[in-house]
């Protein structure tokens, strides 16, 4: 396989998991029992959807450094912009999230952003 | 006179149920259009300040790590974790608040912090492409607020 195509997969899939996390993020969040007590406290740890979320993030940051490894950084994190694209599609899918025109060309103007940034 | 009675009583009991009703649709309503708060949008914007400046201690860390007491020592690395945590709490607050497919994008902003604090600290340099980068980061984030309060 050449490096190219290792680099997109890896950073697609890193990226599609990494939505995922930050889905179950806002999934838990909205269960959280804010109080300084046992039973808030529980309410965290036993979270499993907020557990998911950090679990999902760490497993798209392996997927990010094995496409570390083989590109640079000025190539590879240009292509993580998916993830808002990836997150937009997830939030209107799941979430039931309205989107809007404004929001579109938002989103494409912080993915060219990001690439500019980075180049 | 019995029949008037029943009919005021179950006219009585209709409005209740109509305005009980009216009233669980507007909460509903409320609640559904929820626009994503300011708060929400203070506190993401915290949590990419908090990220930036762990990023930039875990870069300062990494400087010399070599072997395992080295890491376990390295102050700048392990603050940047932990910083990285208080990020990720504010994170979680914020989407509390908010929509997804609207505080999501903020996350961005991290980009203007870093490159901001590789000016100013490590000197790096920046080019014209970079800065229409920022430019067009906060255009982004802009247009993506004002959708959020628009729809």
């Amino acid at each position: 396989m050449n490096n190219g195509l290792f680099i997109t997969i890896a950073i697609t899939i890193a990226t599609i998991i990494g939505s995922f996390g930050a889905l179950f993020l806002k999934l838990g969040s909205s269960r959280l029992n804010i109080q300084f007590n046992f039973k808030g406290l529980m309410s965290i740890i036993m979270n499993y959807r907020l557990i998911l979320g950090v679990f999902f993030y760490g497993l798209s940051s392996v997927f990010f450094l094995l496409a570390l490894r083989v590109g640079e950084l000025s190539v590879v994190y240009p292509f993580t912009s998916m993830s808002y694209i990836f997150v937009t599609i997830l939030s209107v899918w799941l979430l039931k999230e309205r989107i809007n025109r404004w929001k579109l060309i938002g989103i494409a103007f912080i993915i060219l952003g990001v690439v500019l940034v980075r180049i | 006179m019995s029949n008037n009675i029943s009919n005021l009583i179950s006219s009585i009991i209709i409005t209740t149920i109509t305005i009980t009703k009216m009233k669980k649709k507007t909460k509903k309503s409320n609640k559904d259009s929820g626009h994503t708060s300011i708060k929400a949008i203070v506190l993401v914007v915290l949590s990419t300040l908090f990220t930036s400046f762990g990023q930039i201690l875990m870069k300062y860390g990494t400087k010399n790590m070599g072997s395992f007491n080295e890491i376990i020592t390295n102050v700048p690395l392990i603050s940047g974790f932990i910083i990285y945590g208080i990020a990720a709490v504010f994170l979680v607050m914020s989407l509390r608040e908010g929509h997804l497919s609207v505080l999501y994008p903020f996350i961005a902003l991290s980009f203007i912090w870093v490159t901001i604090a590789s000016i100013v600290l490590f000197n790096d340099y920046v080019s014209i492409l970079n800065w229409l980068g920022i430019t067009s980061i906060l255009v982004g984030v802009s247009l993506i607020g004002y959708g959020a309060q628009h729809e």
